[in-house]
């Protein structure tokens, strides 16, 4: 027989999701409401012994600073985000190494400036997070996570200008040290990460060293225009991968360094019809287990999907044929290997009610894609970014970030 | 003074670490939503904070939580215009990874029955239930006489009685005698 004391233990003991409560926070937050209720106090009594003093000598002339009003309801104290700030960026190193970017907005001054961002980590998964860091700048941030504590960013004055400096964080995003320029090296280094830093119209393989505080280009560059708006080059399976668009016919390719970034091969998908940028897009990478790539290319017209896959001592990309029925539409678009292997191709559309909801289809082995769902993603979300050990997570339009195990089945990590 | 503030710091923040997840699970029965039993549980360690300075016992520290937690969320059923009480459909967050089916199938049954249980009665229920307080504790936690809580406690059991129906059967008969 089962007891309503048991029943009540077990609906609290469902599974939840991490509390975004820390103790630090909540601790100053309560002296800061403290302090605001003596304050209060004091100056109300102070009015009254004050009207008191006033209407016993009869003096009727105006108060020149008005003091706050007796009984005056005090909002109750937030623990952030403050009212109008809204996480700009989330990134990931692993399940447990998170972080967000904020606007940075002093409690009760808004609208924030949204450039300016803060950045708060966690290191256990969203339960606890860190106090927000040093503000950085830029409308163009790139920021992305080199390793568990380790971030870089390139802050720009403005969308026109180029950044000059990458600025990186050794410590979750606390504070940021500005990055020099050495001289180019020919392989990147086991401490350091090859980064795409932006050029012209395209972008350059350069190794950034968070600890020395070093970025160098790499000698030997792909030959492919890169795209610059991705910081971060893919790491799979001890190599280095990179889309990007053929400078002579626009065809998308993707060039592959096996050897730390000393030499690069290039394959340009021959299939694909010759475009010009801007509507020829370099095409978007998704690891697989590691011995599986897919590249998601964008045409004037048509969206190809090409998997790498090495069956029998033979390696090489193949066009699957399946995605051929998936509309092509403007907006956000992406593509994710969930952990049972199937690739899910995903892109933002007009909704019903005019919103943007969230299509999804998958495949497996180069099969045909069918629409899918993701249990517990909202209809807008996005991008969908897979942490290097497999983990996935998304901000949702609510500003929530969620996390998943398997890239199916989604829960909050984060609540506002 | 400044050690005395770091020290204050410190003890709350022990006291935190060790009590945060039960008063978010209490808030949890109450309101049946996470993202607000979260707020509930920062409103109550908000003023626990503000009056840490002043409050030693630890026992006088969880029924300071405990007051205030309640409060809380009286209060904010009473706001219509903000949240009222929301109908939380079966979520999957009910179940737990390790669950068996009828385990999960008894704790949603048993969480959709509580979440139709008046605001007032419910929370006089997890008091009494969930927490283990006597009609006295329970009283104190509600700011209301002890006879109203044994009737609050009467109705919230006919109510969850009449919501659960045969689901299950035995639950209240179980307990009647403690209220």
């Amino acid at each position: 027989m089962t007891g309503l004391r048991e029943l009540f233990q077990e609906a609290a003991d469902s599974s939840s999701p991490p509390s975004r409560l820390v103790a630090d926070e909540v601790y100053t937050a309560g002296r800061r409401w403290r302090r605001r209720r003596l304050t209060v106090a004091s100056c109300a009594t102070a009015t009254v012994l004050a009207t008191i003093a006033v209407a016993a000598v009869n003096l009727v002339s105006p108060p020149t600073d008005e003091p706050p009003i007796a009984g005056q309801t005090n909002p109750a104290p937030v623990v952030g985000p403050w009212k109008g700030q809204r996480i700009q960026w989330a990134g990931a190193a692993d399940a447990n190494h998170l972080y967000l970017a904020f606007s940075t907005c002093v409690h009760g001054r808004y609208p924030c400036t949204k450039w300016n961002v803060q950045v708060t980590g966690s290191a256990d998964g969203g339960r606890t997070w860190s106090e927000p860091g040093t503000p950085v700048s830029g409308p163009g941030l790139g920021l992305a996570v080199l390793g568990t504590d380790t971030l870089i960013a390139r802050p720009q004055t403005d969308q026109l200008t180029m950044p000059t400096t990458a600025i990186t964080s050794t410590d979750g995003g606390r504070t940021w040290t500005a990055t020099r320029s050495v001289e180019p090296v020919e392989a990147v280094p086991a401490e350091g990460t090859a980064i795409c830093w932006p050029a012209s119209t395209s972008c350059m393989v350069q190794v950034v060293d968070p600890v020395t505080h070093q970025i160098a280009p790499l000698t030997q560059q792909p030959s492919l225009n890169l795209h610059r708006d991705e910081p971060l080059i893919t790491e799979s399976a001890g190599r280095l991968w990179v889309g990007g668009t053929d400078p002579a016919t626009g065809r998308p390719g993707v060039a592959v360094s096996a050897d730390a970034g000393r030499t690069w091969s290039t394959h340009v998908f021959a299939d694909m019809p010759p475009c010009s940028p801007p509507n020829c897009q370099p095409p978007a990478l998704a690891v697989g287990d590691g011995t599986s790539m897919y590249a998601v290319a964008t045409g004037e017209r048509d969206q190809f999907v090409y998997r790498f896959s090495a069956h029998a001592g033979k390696e090489g990309w193949q066009r699957v044929t399946g995605s051929d029925d998936i509309p092509n539409k403007d907006g956000l678009r992406g593509s994710f290997v969930t952990a049972d292997g199937a690739h899910v191709l995903y892109q933002l559309e007009n909704g019903p009610g005019g919103g943007d909801v969230l299509r999804l289809w998958a495949a497996r082995g180069g099969g045909t894609y069918r629409p899918v769902r993701l249990d517990g993603l909202p209809a807008t979300a996005g991008p969908i970014r897979r942490t290097p050990d497999g983990w996935f997570y998304a901000l949702g339009v609510d500003g929530v970030l969620y996390g998943s195990t398997d890239g199916w089945h989604w829960s909050p990590v984060t609540s506002r | 003074m400044r050690s005395n503030e770091d020290d204050d710091r410190r003890q709350f923040s022990e006291y935190f670490a060790a009590r945060r997840e039960v008063v978010r699970r209490t808030a949890y029965l109450m309101c049946g939503d996470w993202h607000w039993a979260d707020d509930l549980a920062q409103t109550a360690f908000i003023r626990l904070a503000a009056s840490w300075h002043r409050i030693r016992d630890p026992h006088a520290v969880d029924a300071f939580v405990r007051t205030c937690l309640v409060r809380a969320y009286l209060s904010e059923t009473r706001r219509v215009w903000r949240r009222r009480e929301r109908t939380v459909a079966e979520t999957p967050d009910l179940a737990g990874i390790d669950d068996g089916i009828e385990t999960a199938t008894r704790r949603m049954v048993f969480a959709k029955a509580l979440g139709q249980v008046p605001p007032r009665q419910r929370v006089t229920l997890i008091c009494r239930f969930y927490q283990g307080l006597d009609v006295a504790e329970t009283a104190a936690a509600l700011g209301c006489s002890e006879g109203t809580v044994k009737s609050q406690t009467a109705r919230g059991l006919a109510a969850l009685r009449e919501v659960l129906g045969d689901a299950v059967p035995a639950l209240v008969c179980a307990t009647e005698e403690k209220a």
